[in-house]
């Protein structure tokens, strides 16, 4: 109902009193300023595969207070400059728990990929996750447009369970967009430079376009009694286009536009192309400067990006890497995927060369939440950015200890410029006491998603345990 | 080797029990269905043209359930906007993409509309609309009057609605569409008003969901689950199973005149539709899936040892896979057993130098391979080179996939903690064989290993890139084995001898029918659809296993004209 006004409002607002004034200044009036913790708190999650060079990736020195000087000559070293907006815990272990100690589903791959963000088992079969992931939950709960998260991917997808990391329930997995332009037109406004006449027609069009939609489905709907399965699928569908109708220009706190040129440079692309490895680098930041935008205009309240595919990844090539084989080849030390082939002399400094990259990428997408204003700060304090990997090292396929970095405080929900220890143990590497699934919870009452009973949210997954890192909390 | 076989006797005995268990559990299923189904709908004729509900189960059954709104996959919607409204540059190629269930990405359960698609069908409708009154003739194509004719408009909508929706509109779609189609002049960038007024028609059926899905609206009219399907949804269910697009004039003209009421009906367009050119497209989308010749794509080999692999191998591999079952099913034998040990290929300069054959030209063309050399899809260069390692061949590859895709033998995943690295060449571990035997000689892996291994081997005469080679290793390859299934062992020397003797296996040939049911349904197949299952393979196995005879068959079942209402 409140949907249907608004888009009432909305095309009021382009046929009426509102011509002449800049599009999306003149639909939506801007959020009025408001103190720090009114502020729209996200969820990103920046994904990678393969795992890490673990003996250089962590900060040198103590836990406690992170310094600029705990970083050299670690992975994290780009990262240097946003020191103090880190929290990096140690000791955080997947679940369900690989190597089959849990005895659910899936090779490790699968599970790493399956269960990170959802907490969830591999379903017997399809090996898709039991369960909705952490983004979607956040999105479902938290975006008032209806929209579900933003997912989006860089380089080939695989159509199985290596290719997914968000799900929007059993068995339903999200598939990221990987090519840059059908992501940005999914959301960008139509801008002040467009005509208002030529709006005006458009505006028109899908109206009339989302009358006879919706007559149909009711149609549909009203035509027979319908199984409980079918039921929902005509649901979500009509849901995402209702999506569609308030999507037309974002009431975000900007525009949801690019600078023109950028998004010049991304239609430009070739669609042929984008699955290359030649692409990958440049794609990952057109993807990262969309993403950014989604999130400052007011798209979206989550978003993941995931580069490459479990067991998988590009050959890198640039930025002063020269490898002559793909990223889980390296991962394992080995010449061939399959580790069929001989050892590969001086990989360690290559799966370092590697993490470093992905840290000067995920910087990338710092300065891009950073270079937004909102309230009295930068966006990036309204988020938390989260960098998780689908292993903790490649070679072992190992799921403890898990490589995670997070970035934002999230209006000061979690306490940065730390680096912790979350596990008990003495040895961060075990699976006695520190399940991820905390952390996922932990994503839901940091962005404002709350339990039934509107306190905060007990416990997310199947697997795992209920409550929080209470040690990362401001 | 008193141990081995002990061994075997074991497994088999375990597979048979497995086999037994599921034919339990198929009978149950044939129970179920005739629980769900009251007697008395059974033999008085009322719920048929008289004929058989399905021409190979005798039994009261249903269908394993599906969903009443079946979505387009992004193939046959490129298809459907090309027979449609000619529009010809696939527009769906770039929407989001499916994800796979059984490796097959038409699976109905996995085609839902979320966000991201929604807006894709959109810029797609809005694109194909303002390409449509900026091309004058493509649009008058799609009207069936003259514009200036009093009603015209009207009848526009009534024609293009109906072949939009696949069944006449009903009064108030129809309605409805004449107010869309006012509401469009206007509101476009050229065209006048009855041509902006056409566009504005296309654009919003384009993201109907009358358009989107195939529907089946059809309700019980009696009390049983069992529900027929009319005419029109019978077309549909024709048109996308056999052509991946749209029904054509006749298939609507039959509907309309109740021809496909009757099996017999739906047989004859059947047997028309499998004649004509739009054929092809399932047949190929099928076996790219089921042959996974997507594993091709980006697929990399070690330079150092095969410096002639590179893209342009790897699509005429992925060319050759598709167009030899193409060729086999159409233009050819059409048996499964030609598909198995066919030695036709079409090659061009690259692939032929991988088969050491003489090139037809550099543009490909079709050349007979040594019959002692290759038989069929097994031994191509684009399954032996998808199913090796970078730096060598992969038994465990090739042989998964025989028993998988090929005799649908249910073997898990290795478990987690699984050592995935084969022990170097060292000693007595000379051949790829003797590493990939101990390696998996521990009795936590050899139960299943000794199901994958044997067939594998059998490929060892082929290299990481599908060439024949003798040595590996410096030592003579044994390519000799036994593959053991629940249905008889085969004893096999070599890739070609394996092959031969899989084409003429029953349970190879029950596989590919339950491949292609699962294709051609766009489902899993359940316990409901054994008793079809066992009944069309043993007209199957009558026929001398004709794969058209089998499209045909397929559209004879109670799966394919009817529907499961259980649960609505």
């Amino acid at each position: 109902m409140a949907k249907a006004t608004t888009r009432r409002n909305f095309l009021r607002g382009i046929g009426g009193v509102t011509l002449g004034l800049p599009f999306l200044e003149a639909l939506a009036p801007r959020r009025a300023r408001a103190a720090a913790e009114d502020q729209p708190r996200r969820f990103i999650a920046f994904f990678e595969c393969n795992g890490v060079e673990m003996n250089r990736f962590f900060p040198n020195g103590a836990y406690g207070a992170l310094s600029a000087g705990m970083l050299a000559g670690t992975a994290l070293e780009p990262l240097v400059d946003y020191v103090g907006d880190l929290c990096i815990p140690r000791g955080i272990h997947m679940v369900p728990r690989g190597f089959n100690r849990d005895n659910t589903p899936g090779d490790d791959h699968a599970k790493g990929m399956v269960h990170k963000l959802t907490a969830q088992p591999c379903v017997d079969g399809s090996l898709f996750a039991a369960g909705i992931s952490v983004d979607q939950e956040i999105a479902n709960n938290l975006n008032d447009n209806g929209r579900p998260a933003l997912n989006l991917h860089v380089g080939r997808r695989a159509d199985n369970q290596l290719g997914f990391i968000s799900y929007y329930g059993p068995e339903q997995p999200a598939v990221g967009e990987n090519n840059p332009w059908n992501a940005y037109q999914d959301f960008v406004g139509m801008g002040p430079d467009v005509d208002p006449q030529v709006i005006q027609r458009l505006v028109a069009r899908r109206e009339s376009v989302i009358d006879l939609v919706e007559e149909d489905f009711a149609r549909l709907k009203g035509s027979a009694s319908l199984s409980a399965d079918d039921q929902a699928k005509l649901d979500m569908h009509l849901t995402a286009v209702r999506g569609l109708e308030i999507g037309m220009g974002d009431a975000g706190l900007i525009p949801c536009m690019l600078d023109p040129q950028r998004a010049a440079e991304i239609e430009g692309l070739n669609p042929d192309t984008i699955e290359s490895d030649s692409e990958f680098r440049t794609i990952g930041r057109m993807q990262m400067d969309v993403l950014a935008l989604a999130i400052a205009c007011g798209s979206t309240r989550a978003a993941t990006l995931q580069w490459g595919n479990g067991a998988g990844g590009p050959i890198f090539t640039w930025d002063g890497m020269n490898h002559q084989y793909n990223h889980h080849k390296l991962s394992h030390g080995n010449t061939a995927d399959d580790c069929s082939g001989g050892e590969v002399a001086g990989y360690e400094d290559m799966l370092f060369d590697i993490d470093r990259w992905f840290a000067g990428e995920y910087l990338y997408l710092l300065q891009r939440l950073a270079s937004y204003t909102e309230g009295d700060g930068r966006l990036l304090d309204n988020c938390v950015v989260a960098w998780m990997n689908e292993l903790t090292d490649g070679r072992g396929h190992n799921f403890m200890d898990q490589p995670i970095v997070l970035a934002g405080s999230c209006c000061n929900y979690f306490r940065t410029g730390q680096y912790l220890k979350v596990t008990a143990q003495d040895n961060p590497m075990n699976d006695a006491d520190a399940p991820h699934n905390k952390l996922l919870t932990m994503f839901l009452n940091a962005t404002g998603v709350t339990a039934p009973d509107g306190g905060p949210v007990q416990n997310f997954g199947a697997y795992g345990e209920p409550g929080e890192f209470d040690m990362l909390k401001a | 080797m008193g141990q081995d076989s002990d061994n075997h006797r074991g497994l088999r005995r375990a597979l048979l029990v497995g086999g037994l268990a599921l034919c339990a559990g198929c009978y149950g299923g044939r129970n179920d269905g005739a629980e769900a189904n009251p007697e008395d709908d059974g033999g008085d004729g009322s719920m048929d043209d008289g004929g058989a509900v399905d021409a190979f189960c005798e039994e009261e059954t249903l269908p394993g359930r599906i969903s009443r709104f079946v979505r387009l996959t992004h193939g046959q919607y490129d298809n459907t906007v090309r027979d449609l409204l000619g529009v010809t540059n696939n527009p769906g190629q770039t929407f989001i993409g499916d994800p796979a269930i059984a490796g097959f990405t038409n699976n109905a359960a996995q085609l839902r509309v979320n966000d991201p698609l929604a807006r894709d069908y959109r810029r797609a409708a809005e694109e194909i609309s303002a390409g449509l009154v900026a091309d004058a003739a493509r649009l008058s194509a799609l009207v069936p009057c003259d514009p200036s004719a009093a009603g015209c408009f009207s009848e526009f909508v009534a024609d293009f609605g109906r072949r939009a929706y696949r069944r006449p509109l009903e009064a108030s779609e129809q309605a409805q569409l004449e107010a869309v189609f006012t509401a469009g002049a206007g509101l476009f960038d050229g065209g006048n008003d009855f041509e902006q007024g056409v566009a504005m028609v296309v654009e919003a059926v384009l993201q109907s969901p009358s358009f989107l899905y195939r529907s089946e609206l059809s309700t019980a009219d009696g009390e049983g689950a069992l529900v027929k399907l009319d005419g029109y949804e019978v077309a549909s269910r024709l048109s996308y199973m056999l052509w991946n697009t749209m029904p054509d004039e006749e298939l609507y003209a039959a509907a309309e005149a109740g021809e496909l009421d009757t099996a017999e009906g739906v047989q004859e367009h059947a047997r028309r539709m499998i004649d004509d050119d739009r054929a092809a497209d399932p047949i190929e989308d099928f076996h790219r899936q089921w042959l996974e010749v997507s594993r091709l794509s980006g697929l990399t080999k070690d330079p150092d040892l095969y410096p002639e692999f590179g893209e342009s191998l790897v699509n005429a591999m992925e060319a050759e896979s598709v167009a030899f079952a193409r060729n086999v099913i159409l233009d050819g034998e059409g048996t499964y057993a030609a598909l198995m040990t066919g030695t036709e290929a079409w090659v061009d300069d690259e692939l032929a130098a991988i088969y050491g054959v003489p090139s037809p030209g550099a543009t490909g063309g079709w050349v007979q391979l040594p019959a002692a050399e290759r038989a069929g899809f097994l031994t191509q260069p684009g399954f032996l080179a998808s199913h090796a390692y970078f730096a060598g061949t992969s038994p465990i590859h090739r042989g998964v996939f025989v028993q998988r895709k090929v005799l649908c033998t249910d073997i898990p995943d290795p478990p987690g903690d699984a050592d995935l690295e084969l022990p170097p060449a060292d000693g007595e571990l000379v051949t790829t064989r003797d590493r990939v035997a101990h390696h998996t000689s521990p009795d936590a892996c050899v139960g299943c290993h000794s199901l994958i291994n044997e067939p594998g081997y059998a490929f060892e005469g082929y290299d990481a890139i599908g060439r024949i080679r003798t040595e590996d290793n410096g030592a003579a390859i044994d390519a000799a084995g036994t593959l053991i299934t629940a249905e008889g062992d085969l004893t096999f020397d070599g890739g070609v001898d394996l092959a031969t003797q899989l084409a003429a296996h029953p349970q190879a040939q029950r596989c590919y029918l339950t491949q292609w049911f699962r294709y051609a349904s766009a489902r899993q197949e359940t316990d409901l659809d054994q008793c079809t299952l066992d009944g069309l393979h043993e007209a199957m196995v009558a026929g001398g296993y004709d794969i058209r005879e089998m499209l045909v068959n397929l559209t004879q079942t109670v799966s394919f004209r009817y529907r499961n209402a259980e649960g609505e």
